[in-house]
């Protein structure tokens, strides 16, 4: 199983023909949370029924919305499936959901699958939580093959906000299990996947934590939109460097010392995402070591690395996740390119 | 600078808002330098502010700059630095339009004013969104300071955040329902560079918060290109030209987009009533006609290029 490269979102739903569609998405303020469901509803492509993900902590429940005082009914999202309820008569239903618990996710999709059975779930994780993105990588990688392959939706917002101002500090920091929970057998060796975000207090506190003595750090290139990439780059180089030149192997070292190694990937391609992450797992295979994911780049990246790390049953591998105390770190605004992505075999 | 005022105006709104911190407060009054009731009115409003007793502190600023300096920069200094700007609209001026447009694109919230009298449907549509506020009478002024003294102690910031602005997003606006002659060329020159080119008319645009739309598509594009038609409809551009001026560059990381307003003179006669300050071609501003339209476009497209390369100058 393999996810597919991403394609437009429109071409993709029309691909779909007359299949009856299950929408589920994160209730939020962010404009991009609604604008693969508004764009459903534009191209006469009405799902059966939506699901608003609402998280149940203030700081994120109508995210960038403080006046938002119902629970989850002010958000974009809700807006727009009531329209749709008004036009229609479809069903808006809530999940209330722990943002930082992966297994209430997991359950919550897979009883929802089965509970509309035959139907094609069109699941946008723009603004699902970093925990919710690892967590959905693993459905995918169990997801049943007499089930319809599910379309896996993300939007490119067109601006990020990092409020690195309000967090004084950290509430936690959360060891994500890809796919199924495996204890290591070589606690001493561990391979890192980062992918770098904009926001580098993150991967400075998750690397505080568990620093592995070797690995891959990867930037996202979007296209027409390089300076996302650069920031990036900005934001991180410092950790990164530091992080190179503390585990550089040095020259006598003939292959055996430890070394971090950076790379550029496009977002668009997935297929090279997915076998820098092979190359990593297989390598922690042989050693019997640790697989630790930093996912801080785009989710479309980070889902992908999560979804080829989740298939390999047999190695331990964790998502690492720092939670801060009060506003959620990530707000965003504008409504960019719009992609989906899918399963399918090999 | 300006992306740290983008972060502070939404942390404000991700927070709920917050008191103000302690520092000196100050307002910017716009005004025509030319008209001696403008003039006076600049002076009474300082003087009736140094008068009262909670606003006695408050700095205030105007766009005078001093010869030889630059007058872009030192504005944007002044107007980050300022709570509220307060503009007279009695003349509407282009000037005047374009410092309140600077303001706006800053997040900082505008009051309006004419004299007392002054007619109020004499002034553009879009702008008649917000409360206008009078002088002349004593009872027009102690509704205008009491009016400034609210903005200035309003604990949440008064309106959305603006928009950053998006480094492959082109505008084309319209006027009077037309498109520009060659808006087909420029959608496809456009799209030879990779960038978005979308259009609005300016009849729709607002300063009503629940219709911010056209502004919000000035705020968040790159380049736009608006009609300049001799009528009514030019003082949007002249605000746009403020917008786009107040942010002059555009992405996320340290090397910068520049970006560019391009005024495009339908009728011959309009460039040559404009002032100095929008007829001098600069980076961000440039003036044209229907035949160097396009070839605007392809060297901002160009230079675009240049950028997304990685060969932009900082």
């Amino acid at each position: 199983m393999r996810l597919t490269s991403p394609r437009d979102f429109d071409q993709a739903i029309a691909d779909l023909g007359s299949r009856d569609l299950v929408f589920v998405g994160a209730g939020s303020g962010e404009e991009r949370s609604s604008a693969c469901f508004e764009q459903l509803v534009r191209s006469q492509r009405m799902p059966r029924s939506v699901y608003v993900v609402d998280y149940d902590t203030p700081a994120l429940r109508g995210k960038g919305e403080p006046d938002a005082t119902t629970e989850g009914g002010d958000s974009l999202l809700w807006q727009a499936s009531r329209r749709l309820q008004e036009l229609r008569g479809s069903q808006t239903k809530q999940l209330l959901l722990n943002p930082y618990a992966s297994q209430p996710f997991i359950d919550a999709v897979v009883e929802l699958r089965q509970a509309e059975n035959g139907c094609t779930l069109v699941l946008d994780y723009s603004c699902f939580t970093r925990v919710h993105v690892i967590a959905l990588a693993t459905i995918m990688a169990q997801w049943p093959d007499h089930t319809p392959s599910p379309v896996l939706c993300y939007t490119i917002p067109q601006s990020y906000v990092i409020e690195t101002r309000e967090r004084r500090a950290w509430r936690d920091v959360l060891l994500v299990p890809i796919g199924s929970p495996k204890a290591s057998e070589n606690e001493g060796r561990a391979y890192g996947l980062v992918m770098a975000g904009h926001d580098s207090d993150r991967l400075g506190v998750a690397l505080q934590e568990y620093e592995p003595d070797r690995g891959i750090v990867t930037y996202i290139m979007t296209k027409n939109r390089p300076d996302f990439y650069r920031r990036a780059r900005e934001a991180n180089s410092d950790i990164v460097s530091w992080l190179r030149a503390i585990r550089d192997p040095g020259p006598d070292t003939e292959g055996e010392g430890f070394s971090w190694t950076e790379t550029v990937l496009m977002l668009e391609d997935v297929e090279r995402v997915e076998s820098a992450t092979r190359l990593l797992v297989d390598s922690a295979r042989q050693e019997r070591a640790t697989v630790l994911l930093f996912p801080f780049g785009p989710k479309l990246s980070a889902l992908a690395a999560a979804f080829t790390i989740a298939r390999e049953s047999d190695i331990p591998a964790w998502g690492i996740l720092p939670t801060p105390i009060g506003v959620e770190g990530e707000f965003s605004w504008g409504v960019g390119p719009r992609y989906c992505v899918s399963i399918a075999d090999p | 600078m300006v992306r740290y005022s983008t972060v502070q105006v939404a942390r404000g709104r991700l927070t709920g808002g917050g008191p103000r911190p302690q520092q000196e407060q100050a307002i910017f009054v716009a005004y025509s330098f030319d008209r001696q009731e403008s003039e006076t009115f600049r002076q009474e409003l300082e003087s009736r502010l140094r008068n009262t007793t909670s606003m006695r502190r408050v700095k205030v600023r105007d766009g005078h700059v001093a010869e030889g300096r630059p007058w872009a920069s030192s504005i944007r200094k002044r107007l980050q630095s300022a709570h509220l700007l307060v503009a007279d609209l009695t003349v509407v001026e282009p000037e005047v339009l374009c410092e309140c447009g600077f303001a706006w694109g800053l997040g900082c919230p505008i009051v309006p004013v004419i004299s007392a009298t002054r007619a109020m449907r004499s002034l553009p549509e879009w702008i008649r969104d917000l409360q206008i506020g009078s002088y002349g009478t004593e009872a027009a002024w102690d509704a205008l300071i009491d009016s400034i003294a609210e903005h200035l102690n309003a604990r949440n910031p008064s309106r959305e955040p603006v928009p950053s602005p998006v480094p492959n997003q082109v505008l084309l606006l319209r006027a009077n329902g037309g498109t520009p002659p060659v808006a087909d060329q420029l959608q496809a020159a456009a799209s030879r560079y990779g960038l978005d080119c979308q259009e609005a008319d300016v009849q729709s645009a607002s300063l009503d918060e629940d219709n911010l739309d056209v502004l919000w598509q000035v705020a968040s594009s790159s380049a736009v290109v608006a009609p300049l038609t001799g009528t009514q409809n030019d003082n949007f551009a002249f605000f746009s030209v403020g917008m786009v001026l107040a942010r002059p560059t555009a992405g996320e990381a340290r090397s910068k987009l520049y970006r560019r307003i391009i005024l495009h003179c339908t009728v011959p006669s309009v460039e040559s009533t404009l002032t100095t300050t929008f007829r001098r071609n600069h980076r961000s501003i440039r003036v044209t006609s229907a035949s160097t339209i396009l070839q605007e476009l392809h060297e901002f497209g160009r230079r675009f290029d240049n950028w997304r390369m990685g060969q932009e100058k900082p």
